[in-house]
């Protein structure tokens, strides 16, 4: 999963960016308006945390322009303002949810990934899918009750495949939505932990977890296929 | 203390003029009327008296002798008369008169008062010279005729229009105050409205209607227009307290918001000892932004709330300026060294002006500061201090900097304005620099003001007023 922070009091932003990091959540920064905006047309955040009061372009602005490229990104405002009637503006123009500063570190986690799950259509934190259970607040993976040993980034692969199940996901998309501009992307990175990922999901099983689709991408299918030749 | 009510002040003043005015009406018309009654009396006397005279007749006797044949003649009862001939004979006298003595012929002739058995009597006495058989026997008989009547009559009759007058007036003196009080009642309506709608006034509404017929007032439009620029200020300076209070709120919250968060990053997981070093060393430095950000706003709110200084007042305060822009320069040093800018400073150097040290000072730093950090490299700020004349020091600052676009210059001085916010974030600002530099200025009985090209730099003139006494010319 990634995150935009459009948020221009550094320091705060760096904060909320560790706790994400540390969350498995890659995070890219926006410390003014227009950045923000140049970011976010991108469309390949998950969500959008977004702070009012900004320079060159304010947050509402942003918020208007996002809804107006008909972009469905879940938008949670962090505002320091906290009058019901900006509230219900915010929410009106397309604003999710609304965090009040000073927040609680924790509280914002929750609620970005209850606003990511919700954008991908799956309401409770835990995700079971055949015979795996995927707690993403644990970030733990089990199969048939017994802890699967997986690496943060097989995690975070298996999480959004996860979340797109209904969908084939690219090698592209994967990248996109799994590091923010600090990492070092190489679409090889992403076959090595698919591979890694999909040894762990099926060993002992006779059936394959993750699908192949060539030149298309992958899929965690919600139904039991038979193995790829 | 007792309220005084206009309506009844009015009612009260009408009243008493209308009184003044009948009484006086009464006064004048009791003199008249008596004086009117009284020369109707006297004409009556005259003709009844010569009616008398009329009636005496020759007697047809030897002596020539006249007698007074009184018995066609109809006078009003209680008259009373004598009629004597030369020789003070009575000739005749009424009836109702008991002693003829009580009317002698002596006396001058004309008008008299009399008190005849406790009656007071207005009468005339004549004297006539009857001539009988004129031209034959040609007698003359000198007559003496004294008539009288009683005052009563004339008196009830003054009194009767007295009492006639007073009444009327007093009939329309009750009829005015009514009226009075009825129409200054109405006239008042107005003032209720006005106090009624003024009564509605509340914060944070300030909205205020004069209702119509108030406007129309002659006397209460001025009240009406000055209610109406009292709210207006009003409404002004809450709109802006409550702007200076959310943006201080928001500039708190958020310095809040990162210790809170940088604390609650820190403790998301188990940290090595490091870390949680590292991570209480960052919270101290996020502590010193807010404790920096709220000594600014305590700076701001002491400074503006302090009396300004009137012009012309004896200020004991002499600052020489060159010394504040001096201490700023030397405070600066290691940022523009940093920034790679030069400072330099030149003007007069005993120039001094009426305020504080400490605030000279930190107006310079904060100004100095500001032309320092949008400077380029290898640029130079001018300070130059100037008299503008006897009264005023000028204090220019210009730096070749990036300049102020034009839609941000009005605002540099508002509290909390940031023209790049990231830039004065970083810088540790929370745009309350120049406008404590404004408050300071203005507190001291001076004033600031920027101009900037954009690309070209920006200049900040401070004009101060001088000390009184011009500080002993320093060696340099």
């Amino acid at each position: 999963m990634r995150v935009l922070i459009i948020e221009d009091e550094k320091r705060l932003a760096e904060n909320v960016a560790a706790a994400l990091r540390e969350n498995g959540i890659a995070t890219d920064m926006a410390h003014d308006g227009e950045t923000g905006k140049h970011l976010a047309g991108y469309g390949h955040y998950d969500l959008v945390l977004l702070d009012l009061m900004l320079p060159q372009a304010d947050g509402v602005s942003v918020l208007k322009w996002i809804r107006a490229r008909r972009d469905h990104t879940p938008v949670l405002v962090v505002t320091a303002r906290d009058d019901s009637q900006s509230v219900i503006e915010l929410l009106n123009l397309g604003a999710d949810d609304y965090l009040s500063k000073p927040f609680d570190l924790g509280e914002l986690m929750a609620r970005v990934k209850a606003l990511i799950r919700r954008g991908k259509g799956v309401a409770t934190p835990t995700v079971r899918l055949r015979d795996l259970e995927v707690d993403t607040m644990m970030r733990t993976v089990s199969r048939e009750g017994a802890p699967l040993d997986v690496s943060p980034t097989e995690y975070r692969i298996l999480e959004y495949l996860l979340h797109k199940s209904n969908s084939i996901v690219s090698k592209r998309e994967l990248l996109e939505h799994l590091y923010d501009f600090n990492w070092e992307r190489h679409s090889n990175v992403i076959e090595a932990h698919i591979s890694n990922l999909r040894k762990k999901l099926d060993a002992g099983t006779n059936a394959s977890h993750i699908q192949t689709y060539r030149g298309r991408g992958y899929r965690l299918s919600p139904e039991e296929m038979a193995m790829e030749p | 203390m007792k309220a005084h009510s206009i309506e009844r002040r009015i009612v009260i003043a009408v009243i008493a003029v209308q009184l003044a005015l009948a009484l006086c009406v009464t006064v004048f018309a009791f003199l008249y009327e008596r004086h009117a009654q009284f020369h109707t009396l006297d004409i009556a006397l005259r003709g009844r008296a010569d009616s008398l005279f009329g009636a005496v007749q020759d007697a047809d006797d030897a002596g020539d002798n006249v007698l007074l044949d009184a018995k066609d003649l109809h006078f009003p009862k209680g008259d009373i008369f004598v009629v004597r001939d030369t020789d003070g004979r009575v000739l005749g006298a009424s009836s109702n008169l008991k002693d003829v003595s009580a009317l002698p012929a002596v006396g001058p002739v004309g008008r008299f008062h009399t008190r005849i058995e406790g009656r007071e009597y207005h009468g005339i006495r004549l004297r006539a010279v009857r001539t009988i058989d004129p031209g034959t026997a040609n007698v003359r008989h000198s007559l003496s005729i004294v008539y009288a009547s009683p005052t009563g009559r004339v008196w009830d009759a003054i009194h009767g229009a007295l009492r006639f007058f007073a009444l009327t007036n007093l009939a329309l003196l009750l009829l005015t105050a009514w009226l009075v009080s009825f129409l200054v009642r109405r006239s008042m309506q107005p003032l209720g409205e006005l106090a009624r709608e003024a009564g509605r006034i509340s914060a944070p509404e300030w909205s205020f209607v004069p209702p119509k017929s108030t406007r129309r007032t002659q006397e209460l439009a001025p009240l009406v227009t000055s209610i109406e620029g009292v709210v207006d200020r009003l409404d002004q300076s809450f709109s802006q307290q409550r702007q200076f209070l959310g943006d201080a709120a928001h500039e708190l919250k958020t310095a809040v918001a990162v210790i809170k968060s940088s604390l609650q990053l820190m403790n998301m997981r188990p940290r090595s000892v490091a870390e949680y070093k590292e991570g209480v060393l960052r919270c101290e430095v996020d502590c010193s932004r807010l404790e920096e950000l709220v000594g600014r706003m305590l700076a701001l709110a002491r400074i503006e709330a302090s009396e300004p200084e009137q012009a012309g007042d004896t200020v004991a305060q002499s600052t020489v300026l060159m010394d504040g822009v001096e201490g700023a320069i030397a405070q600066l040093r290691p940022i523009a060294e940093v920034m790679q800018v030069r400072v330099e400073a030149q003007g007069h150097s005993a120039l001094a002006a009426a305020i504080a040290p400490e605030l000279w000072q930190t107006l310079c730093t904060n100004v100095l500061l500001n032309a320092i950090q949008y400077s380029g490299a290898h640029s130079t700020v001018r300070v130059t201090l100037a008299p503008v004349d006897e009264r005023t020091a000028r204090c220019v600052i210009a730096d070749q900097g990036q300049g102020i676009a034009a839609d941000a210059l009005a605002h540099v001085f508002h509290r909390f304005y940031r023209g790049d916010p990231s830039r004065s974030r970083a810088s540790g600002g929370a745009g309350l620099g120049l406008a404590i530099c404004k408050a300071i200025a203005e507190q001291a009985g001076g004033s600031i003001a920027i101009e900037s090209s954009p690309g070209i730099g920006t200049t900040v003139t401070i004009l101060l007023p001088l000390a009184v006494s011009p500080a002993p010319v320093a060696a340099i």
